[in-house]
């Protein structure tokens, strides 16, 4: 821009010889475009001419060739003088330029300008996400699109994890997340855990489900993920046992890894295979499918029992409760195990006092419960309990 | 003014959320149709009447329940829980009123009481369904309100699962306007002590509140100290057992908003049972309310024979001078009386009936784990078997194994648990790993992983914090004397366990070295902050703490136990301590809030 000043300085060029320039220029052009497009690539350009050297004479007896090579260091001067030739050659007239301001107001080019540049305006200014911050927490409504660089959203959650307050936190997670790509969002939760609970729990709260899977997942909380598919396998309760295995043990080998949550898994898996056997629904306990299971009288029962992880201890009791409760007095020494070195006497894993107790509860005839009194081992607990209940 | 005991003064907290309920009624024109979620019914009570109410405009009171509610005028306010299910409940109701009542101006108005959901998510829920601009919102914060002598609460249950859980602070924001507020009642403390993460971020929301000038000098004999602390810092306290009448009746039962109810067997036909626990007006429940729960019935009984042998003297009277003298002095007295002693009959029995076959294998099973002892599974296995273990005991005998790090013994009972409760609650457990509790070892894809995996605890185990503050079997192995009034705060658990924050509340009033304190604070989880007088920070406290007047706040929740315990404190030291807190731990706390996802 400040060369063009220079450079007519220097060429002094009268309107007429820079009227003929222009003619001269277009007759080119329109020769060149006659010929080859390889042409521009072939004319070189020759040693620099100062217009000053040149003789008036002579350029009014240009050649075509000639005027290719004036084009050509015509191209070399400045752009702007260029665009001015060219505009000559348009045919336009090239009188001198009526200064802007004379034709607008400053003010209405200042408005115009303005207009174009968001940033100059006073009404778009910025407000600091530190106001914003301080605005929300005196619970004033303010809009959030101000922050639109990843910078500003940066600061906003970290002044509303800094301030402690959970409404403003969602209100910035919930402005962020809308606004932001899941993996920019999430990036910024990964790095604010107090602001990830916060919306974690508000998606809980709100059964939002699939959107509380997709955020444990993208920050890594593997875990926590794998209970969640798992609480949702359990709740559908519409299923029946056999299509609640398959829910679960799909749950288990896509979303867990390790081994302790593997092996309650894996049982539960295989309680749900056993009560689907019995025709019971999905959320049968294990106890309740055993007692169910001993009025079926299936074979094996202590075996698949034990296959989902009940003690023997527990087995022989909801075995004994279930023979009291319905009975059946002969089954329940048959629960005993019988050793050599007892004496081949039955011994049962359970305390006979407590066996006692829960005869004497069901109401059951005196004989039985003294029978079990007899085979106490301790002599004076055995005395008091065979008085107390041949009392009765 | 300032001559009333601290407890009086505080009872204009209740009267200030009275009034800015009847205030939100006010900027309400017109009469209108109150409808109260029922969650709330009971704390209402603590702070208003229904006088009040239908003279701020109030004309007609209706319980919120499923099913449509008669609209008897235009303006219709809703008073609830910020709970997403009764907030969405509330919402359907509204547009199905406004849809029958097209053309008419029907008003609706939401109260909220904080919840689970924060305001902002409502309003976000009321937007979504359409009803902007047609739904107005108003927030109502409780003040402290009064259960009982030296106990006072928010009503806040949610916030046991929001903070300890969840990890959600939303909750945190209610809390510190509640006890900003109790500040300017009382004037600040002398020392203010914040213990855990939730705490100190208490604090500093407390310190954005406008603070008038007057506030910062306390008022002489008013506050020496107020704690805040935080649940995690001892959850043994919520886990055992404890032996207490007040607090073994919550954790059988369970209690709302000081109320306790229950159906008993024999009177299945007829209206609840139920105790309130009072000590002002009940003076039987104010005599039992920290005894031992083996001398209640045989203090129940001689009252009892007490009040048949004044019966059987009035009968003899002979002049009616006497007989007036009875009915107008004696008659009034001695109907309570009876009443009161029958409910605490029933109640006693009622427990004995729950937890009377189990009671002592859980006790010993307890101890075996604060001991360090394996084969805790022996003792409950003969439970399991018996169907005698209900799920709250199973969650909390599964939390306390997890603080005493018996990770063995764990997996055993959390083998037997799921087996007899359902598999299903493998979630409800893993909740415990999200209160900083047990935590599973996962698997790491990684060998370098694999190789340096340990056990994340983010809590001290319990031997860890017996090491500084002597908590476990303070007295020895020996139980103390059932009989006797109680002379140690471990009384509550049958010797076998102090509650931490007593601990230091005893330390902090008898003017213990501040470097012992300060070491065994190092222990608990989460930052320790001291402020002054005028809200400055303090790098230590000075102690002993005067004047004697104390109030101790835990957030996420208190059980009876620990304020039983905090109760003998005060009486063995002749000082005045206030327990404060947002709500009560009670018998379904755990499970229900480890049971949601």
């Amino acid at each position: 821009m400040h060369a063009q000043p220079v450079l007519w300085a220097r060429l002094n060029l009268s309107r007429t010889l820079r009227r003929k320039l222009s003619y001269l220029h277009r007759k080119d052009i329109m020769l060149r475009n006659d010929e080859e497009d390889d042409y521009w690539d072939e004319v070189a350009p020759k040693a620099n001419i100062s217009w000053d050297d040149l003789d008036q004479k002579n350029l009014l007896g240009a050649t075509a060739g000639s005027t290719g090579k004036l084009y050509q260091q015509l191209k070399s001067f400045d752009s702007l003088s260029i665009l001015d030739s060219n505009q000559s050659a348009l045919g336009q007239s090239s009188e001198p330029i009526v200064p802007l301001t004379s034709l607008v107001l400053e003010s209405n080019i200042d408005l115009i300008v303005r207009l174009e540049r968001p940033d100059l305006h006073e009404l778009n200014k910025t407000i600091s996400e530190e106001t914003l911050i301080e605005e929300m927490l005196l619970g004033h409504p303010v809009s959030l699109d101000s922050c639109k660089s990843l910078r500003a959203k940066t600061n906003l959650l970290q002044g509303a994890v800094n301030s402690a307050d959970g409404e403003v936190i969602l209100k910035v997670v919930l402005y962020l997340m809308s606004t932001l790509s899941k993996k920019h969002a999430n990036k910024m939760l990964g790095q604010h855990p107090v602001a990830a609970k916060v919306y974690a729990n508000y998606l809980s709260v709100s059964n939002q489900h699939p959107s509380l899977a997709n955020l444990l997942e993208s920050l890594g909380k593997m875990r926590e993920d794998a209970i969640l598919q798992y609480y949702l396998a359990n709740l559908n309760q519409t299923a029946g046992a056999a299509r609640q295995a398959q829910n679960i043990f799909s749950v288990s080998s896509s979303h867990f890894n390790s081994e302790a949550s593997d092996k309650h898994l894996k049982r539960h898996v295989k309680l749900l295979e056993l009560c689907s056997g019995l025709g019971m629904n999905s959320n049968t306990t294990g106890h309740e499918w055993l007692r169910e299971a001993l009025s079926r009288n299936p074979a094996n029962i202590s075996q698949a029992a034990s296959s989902i992880g009940m003690s023997e201890k527990i087995y022989q009791w909801i075995s004994l409760k279930y023979y009291i409760a319905s009975g059946n007095f002969k089954e329940i020494q048959n629960t005993f195990k019988t050793s050599w070195l007892s004496g081949n006497r039955p011994k049962s894993i359970i305390p006979l006092n407590k066996l006692v107790i829960e005869l004497e509860k069901s109401k059951a005839p005196k004989e039985q419960i003294l029978k079990y009194v007899r085979m106490i081992e301790d002599p004076i607990e055995r005395r008091n309990l065979e008085a107390k209940y041949a009392s009765l | 003014m300032d001559d009333l005991p601290m407890e009086k003064r505080m009872e204009a907290l209740p009267q200030i959320t009275q009034r800015k309920l009847l205030s939100i009624f006010d900027n309400i024109p017109d009469v209108k149709d109150l409808l109260i979620d029922p969650a709330i019914m009971k704390p209402l009570q603590r702070f208003t009447g229904i006088k009040a109410l239908r003279a701020h405009g109030i004309e007609k009171i209706y319980r919120l329940e499923e099913g449509q509610v008669p609209v008897t005028n235009m303006k219709r306010v809703f008073l609830l829980c910020s709970e997403y299910p009764k907030v969405r409940q509330v919402l359907q109701q509204i547009q199905a009123e406004l849809q029958q009542q097209e053309g008419k101006p029907l008003s609706p108005h939401l109260i909220l009481v904080p919840g689970s959901m924060s305001h902002f998510a409502v309003e976000k829920l009321v937007e979504e369904e359409a009803l902007c601009g047609l739904v107005t919102i108003h927030t109502l914060n409780f003040e402290l309100m009064k259960l009982d002598q030296g106990l006072w609460s928010l009503e806040m249950p949610s916030a046991f699962r929001n903070l300890n859980v969840q990890g959600d602070i939303t909750l945190l924001k209610p809390i510190a306007k509640a006890l900003w507020s109790l500040q300017l009642v009382l004037g600040r403390p002398k020392l203010l002590w914040a213990q855990g993460g939730m705490a100190t971020k208490v604090v500093q929301l407390m310190e954005r509140f406008p603070w008038p000038k007057d506030t910062n000098k306390s008022k002489e004999g008013t506050l020496g100290s107020l704690s805040i602390v935080c649940r995690d810092i001892d959850w043994p306290s919520v886990f055992l057992t404890p032996v207490t009448y007040t607090a073994l009746v919550d954790q059988v039962i369970g209690s709302n908003c000081g109320n306790v109810k229950f159906q008993s067997e024999a009177g299945a036909s007829s209206a609840p049972d139920g105790i309130y626990l009072n000590s002002n007006t009940d003076q039987v429940y104010c005599h039992i309310k920290n005894l031992h729960f083996s001398s209640v019935f045989p203090y129940l009984s001689i009252k009892t024979k007490e009040l048949q042998m004044d019966a059987a003297k009035i009968t003899k009277a002979s002049s009616p001078s006497e007989m007036k003298a009875f009915v107008k002095e004696r008659l009034t007295q001695s109907a309570e009386l009876k009443k009161s002693l029958a409910q605490h009959i029933a109640t006693c029995e009622y427990v004995v009936e729950q937890i009377g076959s189990s009671y002592e294998s859980i006790q010993i099973a307890e101890t075996m784990a604060l001991s360090g002892r394996k084969g805790v599974i022996t003792q409950v296995e003969d439970l399991f078997g018996q169907g005698l273990l209900t799920l709250s005991q199973c969650m909390r005998l599964l939390g306390l194994l997890s603080v005493c790090g018996l990770s063995e013994d764990f997996d055993a009972v959390l083998t037997q648990f799921l087996l007899s409760h359902g598999h299903k609650h493998l979630c409800t457990v893993h909740s415990l790993g999200l209160m900083g509790l047990h935590v599973e070892e996962e698997a790491s894809t990684s060998i370098v992983g694999r190789v340096a995996q340990v056990v994340k605890r983010r809590t001290s185990t319990i031997q860890e914090i017996d090491k500084k503050f002597k908590v476990l079997f303070p007295d020895g192995k020996e139980v103390p004397d059932k009989a006797l009034p109680a002379l140690h705060m471990s009384y509550v658990f049958s010797g076998s366990y102090t509650p931490v924050v007593g601990r230091i509340m005893e330390w902090m009033i008898k003017g213990e070295p501040v470097a012992q304190l300060e070491d065994a604070l190092k222990v608990l989880p989460g930052p320790t902050m001291w402020r002054g007088s005028r809200g400055e920070y303090l790098p230590r406290p000075q102690l002993p703490v005067v004047p004697k007047t104390h109030i101790v706040f835990f957030i996420g929740g208190v059980t009876y136990a620990e304020v039983s315990a905090l109760q003998i404190l005060e009486a063995l030291t002749g000082t005045k301590i206030v327990i404060a807190t947002t709500s009560i731990i009670s018998k379904n706390t755990l499970v229900e809030a480890c049971s949601k996802y």
